[in-house]
This record gives C-alpha cells, structure tokens and sequence, in this order.
C-alpha cells in the first residue's frame, strides 16, 4: 500500500514571540533519524514574518534532516518572505551548499561581515579544535565588531558575551552536530543567536541533578558555580554572567535545551517546560545604552594582592 | 625579567586551547626568570574559564607572596583586571 503524504504546515510566524509553536512542529525529525520518511511536505508557504532566530533554526533543522536522512528525497520549498530573510542573514548560500551535499563548510570561509547601517556577522560554525575557525572568529569577525561600536565599554561587554558563549559551545560542542552562531546589531542593540543539535546543556548537567526536570536543570545552569565540569578549570560563571549583563541591560536570554525553556526579560525570569530540542538554542539581545561589564557586576576581592602595572 | 605579549590572543582569550599555551609560555619563563612581565595592552575580554586556568593556576603555584613578586600584568583594562581576580578567587 502507497504511504499516504503528510502535510506540516509551518505557522505564519517564525519570530522569536511564536518559536516554541515552531519547534513543536518539527522537532520529530529528532525521532526519526535514518528513517528516509517518504512524502512528507514541510509547507512554508504560510510564512509571513520571519527574523533571525527562525532562519538560524529553520536551517538547524534542514542541516539534521539531512546529516540524518530523516526524508527520501528532501526539497526545500520556500516562500519570497523567507527566501528573502534567509539571503539577509546570510543563509543562502549555506543552504544550496548544504542541499548540493558539500556539508557547507565551504561556504562558511566565504560569509563575511556585512556593514551597513547595521552589522551582521553571518552564520559561523563553531568547530571545536579547528584553529582556522577560531582565527577567523578573532582576526575577522570580533575586529569589525570592534570598529563599528567604537565605545570601550560597549566592546568591553559584547566581547564578555562573545567570550563566555563562544567558550560554552566551543568546550561542549560536538563536531558532527555543528553549532552555529549568527550575530546582527545595530547602534542601538545587538543580538546574538547560536544553536546546536548536540548533547545540550540539560543533557550534560544532568548527572548532577538527578531527578530534576528539565526546566529545572536548565535554570541551575545560570547559577553562579554551576557546571557540568567541577574540580576542573570551568567555574560555572559563564551563563550566570551573561544572565546578569541581560538582567542589568534589561536585554533578553531565551536559552532551550531538551523539554527546558528558560527565559529572562529586563530581569523577569522564568523556567517552562517546553517542546524538545535535542542540544542548545541560546539567543540574546542586549540594548547598547547603558552598557556594563564584569567590574560592574562582580564585588572586587582586593585581599589578592596583584601586581597591576 | 622577561616580557610576554597576549596579543597574539587578541581582542579575546576564550579557548581551552589558547589558555593552555599561556599557561605553559609564562610557566617555562618562571623557570629561568625572576619575573614575568605579561602584556595585555590587546586584550578586551577572557571567558572567566581562561582566567582561571592561567591566573588561578599561577597562584595556586606560586603562592600569594611569588604571585605578586614575579608576575607582572601590564596594561589590562578594569574588565580584564577583574576577570583575572575572578579567576583567582575561584581556587581560594
């Protein structure tokens, strides 16, 4: 008997307000990994607002569909909205390159950083031992950052986002389940998306928190001290920084990890239990008026006695 | 004493791998020098991680008293100041 075709119909908004509902509707293609499923149709032609948290996932969840060859005979059938989103955050190309099967590691060399009246860094993979890869991040992306928002302290705090961020994903990430950051701003603010399909933050902390949800291991991670590493060099501060600059900044962090959602507006902070996703999404926004940094957060211990010159 | 320059590192040291070569560079100087003069004029950040695999590291090595006497940080920012106390703290 012929397999009867199965219709996903992607909802008309792919920003962040609505990205639970979108991961919800796909994140099955976790579940059906070598399956080869025939005459399934992801229908986005609904799609009227998309921004760069739903091109960052849409391509995540393209990338595993096919690393994992969840589909016979996969086509990418999009709308003009989403084509025309995809091309402005820089995805296009990574896209046709991933489809055409040269695991778009190609095109990643090639995204540059685009300057107009904004910025956007396209897509980067963050590839765990490839020295390239961190060379380009540092002697490319992080210099024009660096040009563009010329105040001190604004760079002073972006580069300690950058830092913590890019060293989380760097120190868990998996190198077949390629984790990705995008980064686009303006004067005003900046926002930084990452997201991989590796073992997640839930995953890796959860031997110490045995029993706990997901949600609530997920909320543990933005506690000062935790890790998922102790009696080693990681000191569980990393998330717990970037949590507090959101809060000060009155920024946002949306973090998903397994069935964990943790969100903080302005401050107010909340842990749900949400759809799956199998690693980590972490998206920030950070306004750029009142920028701190480390020394604004953190009390000084000035019983260690160092020799600054 | 002898100089040693991050800024081949910079704007950021934010990897395991980065921080294991400083680490290692200013260990082998302390071999043959009294003190150890590091350079940071470049640096804009550190993951917190770094700080404490070189600085905490150093400290824990030295000792207070050696610390201050053979390690010499030069033109570090308030951030980066910080982050280095940070780091040392966390192995107290």
């Amino acid at each position: 008997m012929a397999n009867k075709e199965v219709m996903i119909f992607i909802p008309k908004d792919l920003t962040k307000n609505n990205i639970v509902s979108y991961i919800g509707k796909l994140n099955f293609f976790f579940n059906i990994k070598g399956q080869q499923k025939d005459k399934y149709f992801i229908v986005y032609e609904k799609v009227e607002k998309i921004d760069l948290l739903g091109v960052l996932l849409t391509y995540k969840f393209l990338e595993f569909s096919i690393k994992n060859d969840c589909f016979k005979d996969p086509s990418l059938l999009l709308n003009d909205v989403m084509k025309k989103q995809i091309k402005r955050f820089g995805f296009d190309n990574l896209i046709s390159d991933f489809i055409r099967g040269n695991e778009a590691k190609k095109e990643y060399e090639k995204l540059k950083v685009e300057i107009k009246d904004d910025f956007l860094i396209a897509p980067i993979a963050l590839i765990r031992g490839d020295n390239n890869n961190k060379e380009t991040i540092k002697n490319k992306y992080l210099p024009e950052i660096e040009k563009y928002y010329v105040d001190n302290t604004t760079c002073q705090m972006i580069f300690q986002v950058f830092s913590e961020v890019l060293h989380n994903f760097w120190s868990h990430a998996v190198n077949d389940t390629l984790s990705i950051i995008v980064v686009h701003g303006n004067k005003s603010k900046i926002q930084i998306a990452c997201a991989d399909t590796g073992y997640g933050i839930v995953e890796t902390l959860r031997p110490h928190f045995l029993k706990k949800s997901d949600e609530i291991i997920l909320e543990k991670s933005i506690q000062k001290g935790i890790t998922s590493k102790p009696n080693t060099n990681h000191m569980g501060y990393g998330l717990w920084y970037v949590n507090e600059i959101v809060t000060k900044t009155k920024g946002k962090l949306e973090m998903f990890s397994h069935n964990g959602y943790y969100k903080n507006t302005g401050g107010n902070s909340q842990v749900y239990k949400s759809c799956f996703w199998k690693g980590t999404i972490i998206n920030i926004e950070l306004p750029l008026s009142n920028p701190i940094t480390i020394k604004d957060i953190e009390k000084q211990n000035t019983n260690i006695k160092i020799n600054f010159v | 004493m002898k100089s040693i320059s991050l800024n081949q590192h910079a704007p950021i040291i934010s990897d395991e791998i980065a921080g294991a070569e400083i680490l290692k560079e200013i260990q082998d100087l302390l071999t043959t020098e009294d003190i150890v003069s590091i350079d940071m004029s470049d640096i804009k950040s550190m993951a917190t991680f770094c700080s404490k695999q070189i600085f905490g590291k150093l400290y824990l090595e030295l000792g207070a008293e050696n610390f201050f006497n053979r390690i010499e940080i030069r033109n570090a920012t308030d951030n980066v100041k910080t982050i280095i106390r940070i780091g040392i703290e966390s192995v107290l």
